[in-house]
């Protein structure tokens, strides 16, 4: 499901995506699909690539905001006589990069780590589908979290959040490998929540 | 020292070298490692969950290389073996950052290590290396050194010194020894030896070696051979006016007996007896405030006491020296049963002939056919060292720690050695225990025996010490003049069996209750006894007791038979 364009990026690894607002298609991307820790990936031009990464932000733009004063029109009256006067509201989505992918189908290799290439401005990003997060994750019975030392590194503050339902959601997935998980989740969760205090 | 140690081969105590240029030629620079740090290894929380192994975490992190640990090794150098001189020398130069070092091979490690070869004469197998498994490095000492510098064998009981005692004592008696050879066996351990007389592999040709049991019945020591210390050890708790009457008939004795006989050692206890008498009778003679007579009653029972109840000071029965010593001869002196006092003053005095023998056949003040003729070395072992000489507050007050001294001083230019057997070194007496120049420690827990071993013994450092208390039974450290470096070994089997075993209490207990057991008490307590009530010979539980009668209210007399009436008689 397509969710939006890249419209800017903060660094190699960490891209901004304008999500496709109500107006534009007419299927826009519901809140659960661009919720908090979603994974998505976004294709790099000309290339058999994808970025693969994860939402680890949610920013709402309204230039609107702050201007109090007096209107022509009042806003239901708005939508009757000048259709074509667009809201500029839009909601923007953080994306840190995780991993890409290279090839397609079935000849398909996930890597995790810094992706080599960059895409461009305008580039769709989409949902990543169940199948594809859980090859992302490694093929054996315990899945490899690679990126998580360098997510945890981002310093968001909402980052141990989205780690530890990113690994629960993991463990559901590879029962086989869930003790390692937990421990690395209950290792994570004590330095996030327990040992600052 | 730097290493991932994949194989785990690094232990401590193990040896390794780097190779380096001394003086234009290339060495091999031995050392021994002391202690094993880990420099890097995973954080803690990797290991939360014992199920799950801290690599296995780590992999899920992306990290998978093989070397994740690393541990710091500290060598003590030993220096490089050099073959003239037969000994580790120091190179004084440090080796640089980043030169291999490697494990010292098998061979090399026998070569330089012991100062015999195998089967050498000489030479003392005594087990093999610790961090070698499989017997690869034997462990051969140098009998001469231990013989004539001394030696001690500490540890904590049941860790087993008798059994390592029993196998140095197989090692001196075999044919590339045939030493000459006395042990003090106060709990009776040692009688077990007499196995290696027939062993083939102590024979060679017309060699077989003696074991000489001699039981507490048979030791005997001459009362004239005690010298007045002796005395005073023996009768504690005498008054300054008894040990003054004391000394001098003990003076006069000995004159008496020099004029006469041309030794101090020809009178007996009754000769002691009179001169007390006699001496105490001339003192009132010269002055009459001088009444000794409470002091000599005081001396004479004391001294009836002495001759009458040990049994073993006789006025002309001893042990004579040649009986005791003699080359391919093991000697074991039982001391059970008999009065720790008692067998400090035997240790002491043996000691003192023993020395003084040594001394005059050396300097050739005896010759053959002399008391105290003995030419050849001796080894004398000491079991319960801390008996003997006890150190603290006990210490030169014990007859026998004096004579000790005197000999582990002396004794090594009149070819007497000592070996002291102890599990309490603390209670030992320091200066005895600095000096022997062999140690063999075995397990010790005890923190007090660690530092009595720290402050007395040369070679023990701190890394000997911090292995200690986790030797296993039949392991030991050996360090000291026999070795050319302190090594961790493990004792040999030995061949003759062990006398030291503790009782076991429950397998003896449930004996009692063995069928075979239960019949000979039987057999034992059910003999026929006339008189004995009837009831209580032929009750059980399910017949009601009937009141005591004798066999003749039974079974009744001739009489009563000839009238009758006895066979009527059994009522029930």
């Amino acid at each position: 499901m397509l969710l939006g364009r890249v419209v800017k990026s903060n660094s190699h690894v960490d891209y901004v995506v304008q999500l496709l607002a109500p107006g534009e298609v007419v299927d826009p991307p519901k809140p659960e699909d661009y919720a908090f820790g979603n994974f998505v990936r976004i294709a790099v031009d000309g290339d058999q690539d994808e970025l693969i990464g994860v939402i680890y932000d949610t920013l709402l733009l309204n230039p609107a905001y702050g201007t109090l004063g007096p209107h022509l029109s009042s806003d239901p009256h708005l939508t009757a006589f000048a259709p074509d006067y667009l809201p500029e509201t839009a909601t923007v989505v953080g994306i840190a990069v995780v991993g890409w992918e290279h090839g397609e189908g079935e000849s398909a290799f996930y890597h995790q780590g810094v992706p080599p290439v960059a895409c461009r401005v305008g580039a769709e990003a989409m949902r990543l589908e169940d199948d594809q997060f859980r090859l992302f994750h490694g093929t054996g019975e315990t899945p490899k979290v690679a990126y998580l030392p360098r997510l945890s590194a981002m310093g968001n503050p909402a980052m141990p959040e989205l780690i530890n339902g990113l690994l629960t959601r993991l463990i559901d997935l590879f029962p086989n490998g869930a003790a390692t998980l937990k421990l690395l989740r209950s290792n994570l969760d004590w330095s996030a929540r327990v040992s600052r205090r | 020292m730097i290493t991932p140690d994949r194989d785990n081969a690094i232990k401590v105590g193990e040896f390794v070298f780097y190779r380096t240029v001394v003086d234009g030629a290339e060495r091999e620079v031995i050392g021994r490692v002391v202690q094993r740090r880990p420099a890097r290894l995973f954080p803690e929380e990797f290991s939360a969950d014992p199920t799950v192994p801290p690599a296995d975490v780590a992999a899920a992190l992306g990290y998978e290389a093989e070397e994740t640990e690393l541990f710091e090794v500290t060598v003590s150098l030993l220096g490089y073996f050099d073959d003239t001189l037969k000994s580790f020398v120091n190179p004084r130069i440090q080796p640089r950052e980043g030169w291999p070092v490697y494990l010292v091979p098998d061979e090399v490690l026998t070569r330089v290590l012991n100062p015999r070869a195998l089967g050498s004469v000489g030479s003392l197998h005594v087990g093999y290396l610790l961090s070698r498994p499989g017997h690869r490095v034997p462990i051969v000492l140098s009998a001469k050194e231990l013989v004539s510098t001394h030696l001690a064998i500490i540890a904590s009981t049941g860790a087993g010194k008798s059994y390592l005692a029993g196998v140095v004592i197989e090692e001196l008696m075999k044919p590339a020894n045939r030493a000459c050879l006395l042990i003090i066996d106060p709990h009776g351990e040692y009688h077990t030896l007499d196995a290696m007389q027939g062993m083939p592999d102590f024979r060679d040709g017309n060699y077989r070696p003696e074991v000489k049991v001699i039981t507490p019945d048979q030791v005997y020591v001459k009362a004239a051979s005690l010298t007045i210390g002796d005395f005073r050890y023996l009768m504690p708790e005498m008054s300054e006016r008894m040990d003054y009457l004391l000394s001098a008939a003990h003076r006069r004795v000995c004159q008496e007996s020099q004029k006469a006989h041309g030794t101090t050692e020809n009178w007996t206890i009754n000769d002691l007896m009179n001169a007390v008498v006699a001496i105490s009778k001339e003192k009132r003679d010269d002055v009459e405030a001088w009444d000794l007579s409470s002091s000599v009653q005081g001396i004479l029972w004391r001294l009836e006491r002495l001759q009458k109840e040990s049994g073993i000071f006789r006025d002309y029965d001893h042990m004579p020296l040649t009986d005791l010593f003699k080359p391919g001869q093991c000697t074991v002196l039982q001391l059970s049963e008999i009065e720790p006092r008692d067998q400090q003053v035997i240790v002491s005095v043996l000691l003192r002939r023993l020395y003084r023998a040594r001394m005059e056949t050396v300097r050739q003040k005896s010759v053959a056919g002399d008391e105290n003729f003995l030419p050849y070395p001796a080894f004398v072992l000491l079991e319960e060292a801390h008996h003997f000489a006890p150190g603290g507050e006990g210490q030169d007050r014990v007859v026998s720690a004096r004579q000790l001294k005197t000999v582990l001083s002396e004794g090594r230019k009149f070819g007497i050695g000592v070996g002291l057997i102890s599990q309490r070194p603390g209670k030992l007496d320091q200066d005895v225990l600095s000096q022997c120049m062999t140690q063999f420690i075995l397990r010790i827990v005890n923190p007090i025996d660690q530092n009595t071993i720290a402050s007395a013994v040369e070679s023990a450092s701190k890394d000997t010490l911090a292995e200690l208390p986790s030797l296993s039974r039949g392991q030991a450290v050996v360090a000291g003049s026999s070795l050319n470096a302190p090594a961790l070994i493990q004792v040999r089997q030995r061949l003759t069996p062990h006398g030291g075993e503790s009782i076991d209490g429950p397998e003896e207990w449930i004996a009692y209750f063995a069928p075979e057991a239960e019949e000979a008490r039987k057999k034992e307590e059910a003999f026929y006894e006339p008189g004995r009530a009837a009831s209580k010979r032929f009750h059980t539980a399910a017949v009601p007791a009937w009141p005591a009668r004798s066999y003749e209210q039974i079974f009744g007399d001739k009489k009563a038979e000839d009238d009758g009436k006895s066979q009527d008689s059994t009522e029930r």
